[in-house]
C-alpha cells in the first residue's frame, strides 16, 4: 500500500514538474542596436508577457507549451512576430530587432519650412492656437500670419510668403484648390478668410521647398483637411459685437454618417458704433457664411465627403481720394463645393479623389470704376500613396483644372483720375484655360541605408494646352536626424506658376506670357525639447525668373526677375505653469524687377524685420490673459514728388519718385485678450472674452491720399488704426 | 410569541454588538486597510454599493481627524470613481462632483501630496469633461498644467501618465489628442507600476488595471488587436474578475475580430 502511495506521489510530482514554467528572456533593440525600452513583448492569445526595461531587456514566465507566436510591439516600429516552439524547453533567450515603421518614416520625411496641426511632425499650430490667438478673431489666416515666413505686409488675411505676392500661395481644401478663400475684399486686401475654424481637422502649411504634390505655385501652400463623421452631437453658439455664429456636429449613424454645419453672420455696425469710425461707411460691412459637410464612411476605409461653402459680403466705404470723394461699394459672393472620396486598396495603396466646383463673383464700384469679376473653376484631383515597405512610399497623382474668368464693366483709363466722368475703358474680357498636372515622389527613411537620413525626391509636370505651355519641376527634400531632439533639413526645387490671369487679357495684357519661375533653397534646423516645446531656425534663398514686366510694345513680357533671402526663427512653448505661446522672427531682403518696376528694386513685400510674440497665461483657474505683439518694418512705397496739371481732364497727374524708395512707418500693434471660461447651468461650456485690438492705439497706416494738386498728403489708417474693443461670448452644448 | 421576539432582539443586539465591537476594535489604519480592500473589490466588480461602503469608512476616519490626508485621498479616490460611474448617472455625478473637486484641491495643496493630489484633481476634472465635454475648453489647459506639475514633482508617478494618456486618447487630434502619445503614456504607466515594490501603504494604489485596460483600448484603436488581447488577458491573470475587461472589453474585441460586433 505504502509503495503505491509513494509511486502516486512520484507521478504527481512528475506531473507538477511538467507544469514548470518556461522562462523567455532577451533584449529588444533598433537597427542601430540601440536598446528599446517599453516594448511590449508577449505571447499571442495569452496574458503572458512583459514590457522591456530601460536597457531593452525583458524576461517573463509562461506555462504555455508547444508552438506559440511571440510578438513585440512598439509604436513607431514594425510589429515583430516569431514562432517559438516551447516543447521541452526550460528557457528561451532571443534578441529582437525592431524596424522603424512607415508611420515613423512619414514623420521623419516631413519637409523643411513646414508646419501643421499634427504632433510628431515638427512645428505645430493647433486649432486651439488658432482659436486663442489674441486679435486673430479665431481666423486661421490671421493666426498663420504670426508664424515665421509670412510677412506683415498689411493687416489683410492674404498670406505674403517669403517675399511673394499673395497669389503665389495656394489654398487647398480636401485636395481641391480654392482661389478666393477670403471675405471683405477691397483694394487693400481681404480682412478674414471664409474657412471656418470649426471645420478644420488638420492643416499643413509650407513656406518653401514643398513637395511635388503641389503645382502651379511659387511660394507657399496651405493644405487643409476638413472634419469627417462627428463622434458626438455638439453645437455651439457665438455672439460678439461684430458677429454671430451657430455650428453643429450631428452624427446620424455612429462612425458611418454625420453632418457638420456652420452659419455665420457678421454685422460690424455695433463695433464701429462703440469704437468710432461708423461715419466712414455708407454701408457697414456685413457678411454671411454657410458651411456644411456630409460625411459617409461606407466601409472601414472607404469615405465620402461632400463639403461646401457659401459666403457673401457687402461693404460701402466713404473714400477720400485725391481727385474724388465718394463711395467704394464692394459686393462679393463665393460658392465652393467639393466631393472627396478616399479608400485604402490592397492594404498598401491609399487613394484619394476629389471633384470640386467653385464660383466666385466680386463687384467693385468706385467713381468711374464699375467692374464685375467672375471666376469659375472646375477641378479634379487624384492622389495615390503606395507603401512599398515600412521605409519607403511612392506618392503620385494627377490634377485637372479648368478655370474661366470674366471681367465685365468699366475701368478708369488712368489711376490718377477715377471721377465718375473720367475717361474709361469698357471691358468684357474672358480668360479661360485648363491645366493638367501630374507628379511622382519617392519618400524614404534611412535613404541609401544611412540611418536617420530621410529623403523625398519628386518631379512634377504641368501643361496648359491653350497656351501651349508646359514645365517640369524637380523637388528635393532631405533630412538628417542628428539626435533624439534635433534634425537638420534641406530642400531645393523648381517651382512654376502662371501669372495673374488678368495679365493674359488680349486687351491690356499679353496672351503669350509664360509661367513665372522660382528656385528655392532652404536649410533648416529643428530642435524639439519635448512634445510641447520646439525651436526652429531656417535660412532660405529664392530666385525668381520670368516674372511679368510691363513693356510698351507687348503690355507685358517675361523679362522680370527677383530674389528673396532671409532667416526665419520660431520658439514655441507650452509650460506647465500655465504659460503658452510663441515668439517668431523673420528677416528678409527681397527685390524684384517686375510689373511696372523697371529695375531690380525693393519689392512691396520687402518687410525687413517681422516679429510676433504670442503669450497666453492662466492668471486664475478660469481666467486666461493673452497678448499678441507685432512689429514689422514699414512697407516700401513709391513717393509722389510733384504733379502735372492735365487741362483736358481738369486733374493733376502725380509725378512719382524712385520706385519703392520710401517706407511707411514701422508697423506696431499690441492686442490683448481676456478670456473667462465657465460652465452655465451645468450644461453650457461658456467662453466670455474681452479683446482690445491695438490696445495702445498705435498709429498704423495703409497709405496716403493727397490734396488735388498733390502738395499735401494725409494718412490712410489701417483696419486697426485705432484702438478697438470687442466683447463676445460663445456657448457650447 | 414572546420567546420569538426575545430571540430576535437577542440576535439583533448580538449582531449589532459584534459590528460595533469590530468597528471599535479596529485602529484607523486597520479601518483604512479595510476600506482600501473594499475599494479595490468595488473597482474589480465596478459595484456602487461596495464603493459606498468604502466611502463611508474613509469618510468616518476623515471626519474623526481632518488632518488625516491619507483618509482624504482615499475618500476622494472613491468619489472619483463615483464620478466615473456618474457619466451615466446624473444624480450620482451631481451628488459628488463638488465635494470631489473640493477634496482633491485640498490634497493637491497639501505638502508632500502634491503629485498625487494634482493627479487626482486632474482625474476628477477629466470626469467633468466626460460628463459635459463642452467643458474641455475650460478644463483641458488646467488638467494639462496639473499633470505637468505632477510629473515634474514625481517623474515616477504612474497615475499622472495614466491620466495624461486617457486625456490624449479622448481628445480630438485637432485639439492635441493622439493615440500614439496616449499609448506612450500608458506604456510608461505600466512600466512604472511593474517596477514598483509592494508596500503596505494606507493610501490606495490605483491605476494599474486601468492602465492595462486603456492600453488595450489604445491598441484596438491602432488596430493592434493581438496586443490588446495580451493586455486584457494580462489584466485578467492579475484580477480574473475584473469586470470591465472580462465582460466588456475582451468580449467586444473578440466579437470585432470575429466580425460580429454591431457597429450601428
Amino acid at each position: 500500500m505504502k509503495s503505491k502511495i509513494f509511486i502516486s506521489v512520484l507521478l504527481l510530482l512528475g506531473n507538477l514538474f511538467s507544469q514548470t514554467k518556461i522562462k523567455i528572456e532577451g533584449n529588444v533593440f533598433d537597427e542601430d542596436k540601440k536598446p528599446l525600452p517599453m516594448v511590449m513583448v508577449f505571447l499571442s492569445n495569452s496574458g503572458d508577457g512583459v514590457m522591456s526595461d530601460e536597457q531593452g531587456k525583458f524576461s517573463f514566465l509562461t506555462k504555455l507549451k508547444d508552438k506559440i507566436i511571440l510578438n513585440a510591439n512598439l509604436i513607431g516600429y514594425e510589429k515583430f512576430s516569431k514562432e517559438l516552439d516551447l516543447q521541452d524547453q526550460k528557457k528561451i533567450t532571443l534578441d529582437i530587432e525592431l524596424k522603424e515603421s512607415a508611420l515613423k518614416m512619414k514623420e521623419s520625411v516631413v519637409s523643411a519650412s513646414s508646419f501643421g496641426s499634427e504632433k510628431g511632425k515638427g512645428l505645430v499650430l493647433s486649432r486651439i492656437d488658432v482659436l486663442t490667438t489674441p486679435g486673430g478673431a479665431a481666423d486661421l489666416f490671421q493666426s498663420l500670419k504670426t508664424m515665421p515666413g509670412i510677412t506683415q505686409v498689411s493687416e489683410s488675411a492674404e498670406l505674403y510668403v517669403r517675399g511673394g505676392d499673395p497669389i503665389e500661395t495656394i489654398t487647398m481644401i480636401d485636395q481641391a484648390l480654392i482661389y478666393h478663400p477670403f471675405s471683405y475684399e477691397s483694394t487693400y486686401g481681404s480682412l478674414f478668410s471664409n474657412l471656418k475654424n470649426e471645420f478644420i481637422k488638420g492643416m499643413y502649411f509650407s513656406s518653401g521647398g514643398f513637395s511635388a504634390k503641389f503645382g502651379n505655385v511659387l511660394s507657399g501652400v496651405l493644405d487643409i483637411e476638413t472634419k469627417g463623421v462627428p463622434a458626438l452631437m455638439h453645437s455651439s453658439l457665438g455672439i460678439s459685437l461684430a458677429n454671430t455664429n451657430f455650428s453643429t456636429e450631428l452624427p446620424i449613424i455612429e462612425d458611418k454618417l454625420g453632418f457638420n454645419f456652420n452659419f455665420d453672420q457678421s454685422f460690424t455696425k455695433p463695433i464701429f458704433w462703440l469704437n468710432g469710425g461708423l461715419e466712414k461707411f455708407t454701408a457697414a460691412p456685413t457678411s454671411k457664411n454657410i458651411t456644411g459637410s456630409v460625411n459617409y464612411a461606407y466601409s472601414k476605409t472607404g469615405k465620402l465627403k461632400l463639403f461646401g461653402i457659401y459666403a457673401r459680403d457687402i461693404q460701402g466705404v466713404s473714400v477720400e481720394g485725391t481727385e474724388y470723394q465718394g463711395t467704394f461699394d464692394g459686393n462679393t459672393q463665393s460658392k465652393f463645393i467639393n466631393l472627396q472620396h478616399s479608400n485604402v486598396l490592397f492594404s498598401k495603396l491609399v487613394m484619394k479623389n476629389s471633384f470640386s466646383v467653385s464660383n466666385y463673383s466680386n463687384q467693385w464700384k468706385l467713381g468711374v470704376l464699375d467692374l464685375l469679376k467672375t471666376d469659375k473653376v472646375y477641378s479634379f484631383r487624384n492622389d495615390f500613396e503606395y507603401f512599398f515597405n515600412s521605409r519607403s512610399r511612392l506618392l503620385s497623382g494627377i490634377e485637372l483644372e479648368n478655370r474661366k474668368l470674366n471681367y465685365l464693366g468699366q475701368i478708369p483709363n488712368s489711376d490718377y483720375n477715377i471721377r465718375p466722368d473720367a475717361q474709361k475703358k469698357v471691358l468684357d474680357a474672358n480668360i479661360f484655360g485648363s491645366r493638367i498636372g501630374g507628379y511622382l515622389e519617392l519618400e524614404s527613411a534611412n535613404t541609401f541605408g544611412i540611418n536617420n537620413f530621410a529623403s523625398a525626391i519628386g518631379i512634377r509636370y504641368d501643361r496648359i494646352p491653350s497656351l501651349n505651355l508646359d514645365w517640369i519641376n524637380p523637388r528635393l527634400n532631405f533630412s538628417y536626424k542628428l539626435n533624439e531632439h534635433s534634425t537638420l533639413k534641406t530642400a531645393l526645387g523648381i517651382f512654376n506658376q502662371l501669372p495673374d490671369p488678368r495679365l493674359f487679357s488680349s486687351v491690356d495684357g499679353n496672351p503669350n506670357l509664360k509661367s513665372m519661375k522660382a528656385v528655392h533653397y532652404v536649410l533648416s534646423y529643428d530642435y524639439l525639447f519635448d512634445e510641447d516645446n520646439s525651436f526652429r531656425i531656417e535660412l532660405y534663398h529664392k530666385d525668381y525668373k520670368n516674372l511679368p514686366l510691363e513693356t510698351s510694345l507687348l503690355n507685358y513680357d517675361n523679362n522680370g526677375k527677383g530674389f528673396a533671402n532671409g532667416v526665419d526663427v520660431i520658439l514655441k512653448s507650452t509650460l506647465t505653469n500655465g504659460w503658452s505661446g510663441w515668439i517668431s522672427y523673420g528677416f528678409i531682403s527681397t527685390k524684384r524687377k517686375w510689373m511696372d518696376f523697371e529695375e531690380l528694386t525693393s519689392s512691396s513685400f520687402d518687410i525687413t524685420h517681422n516679429f510676433s510674440l504670442i503669450a497666453k497665461y492662466f492668471i486664475a483657474v478660469n481666467w486666461q490673459v493673452g497678448i499678441n505683439l507685432k512689429y514689422a518694418t514699414g512697407r516700401p512705397y513709391t513717393p509722389v514728388i510733384g504733379s502735372d496739371y492735365r487741362l483736358s481732364e481738369n486733374v493733376y497727374e502725380p509725378v512719382y519718385g524712385v520706385k519703392n524708395s520710401s517706407r511707411f512707418q514701422d508697423y506696431k500693434r499690441l492686442d490683448l485678450r481676456l478670456t473667462y471660461f465657465t460652465t452655465l447651468f451645468d450644461s453650457f461650456s461658456s467662453v466670455f472674452y474681452l479683446e482690445g485690438l491695438n490696445i495702445l492705439d498705435l498709429k498704423n497706416i495703409f497709405g496716403y491720399y493727397y490734396s488735388p494738386d498733390y502738395s499735401e498728403r494725409k494718412e490712410i489708417s489701417s483696419y486697426f488704426g485705432r484702438r478697438t474693443v470687442v466683447v463676445g461670448a460663445s456657448f457650447s452644448f | 410569541m414572546k420567546n420569538s421576539t426575545s430571540t430576535k432582539l437577542f440576535v439583533f443586539f448580538f449582531l449589532l454588538g459584534s459590528i460595533l465591537q469590530i468597528s471599535f476594535a479596529l485602529t484607523p489604519d486597520e479601518q483604512m486597510k479595510e476600506g482600501i480592500t473594499l475599494a479595490k473589490k468595488a473597482y474589480i466588480s465596478y459595484d456602487k454599493e461596495t464603493f459606498q461602503k468604502a466611502h463611508d469608512i474613509f469618510g468616518k476616519i476623515y471626519a474623526a481627524d481632518s488632518t488625516n490626508l491619507q483618509a482624504l485621498y482615499n475618500l476622494t479616490y472613491v468619489e472619483y470613481r463615483f464620478l466615473e460611474m456618474g457619466s451615466r448617472d446624473k444624480a450620482l455625478f451631481d451628488k459628488y462632483v463638488n465635494q470631489a473637486v473640493e477634496h482633491a484641491e485640498k490634497i493637491s495643496s497639501a505638502k508632500g501630496f502634491a503629485s498625487e493630489g494634482n493627479t487626482l484633481l486632474a482625474s476628477i476634472l477629466m470626469m467633468k469633461i466626460t460628463y459635459n465635454w463642452a467643458e474641455a475648453m475650460t478644463l483641458s489647459p488646467r488638467i494639462n498644467a496639473l499633470l505637468g506639475d505632477a510629473e515634474a514633482i514625481n517623474p515616477n508617478n504612474p497615475r499622472a501618465y495614466l491620466i495624461h494618456g486617457i486625456m490624449k486618447l479622448n481628445t480630438p487630434a485637432a485639439f492635441g489628442g493622439s493615440v500614439k502619445e496616449a499609448l506612450e503614456n500608458f506604456n510608461k504607466t505600466i512600466s512604472y507600476f511593474e517596477k514598483e515594490e509592494e508596500s503596505s501603504s494606507i493610501t490606495i494604489n490605483w491605476g494599474y488595471l486601468d492602465a492595462l485596460a486603456w492600453t488595450g483600448i489604445a491598441n484596438e484603436k491602432l488596430e493592434m488587436s493581438d496586443a490588446a488581447i495580451f493586455v486584457y488577458k494580462k489584466a485578467l491573470s492579475i484580477e480574473p474578475e475584473f469586470s470591465w475587461i472580462k465582460y466588456v472589453l475582451l468580449p467586444n474585441l473578440e466579437k470585432t475580430k470575429n466580425g460580429t460586433k454591431n457597429t450601428f
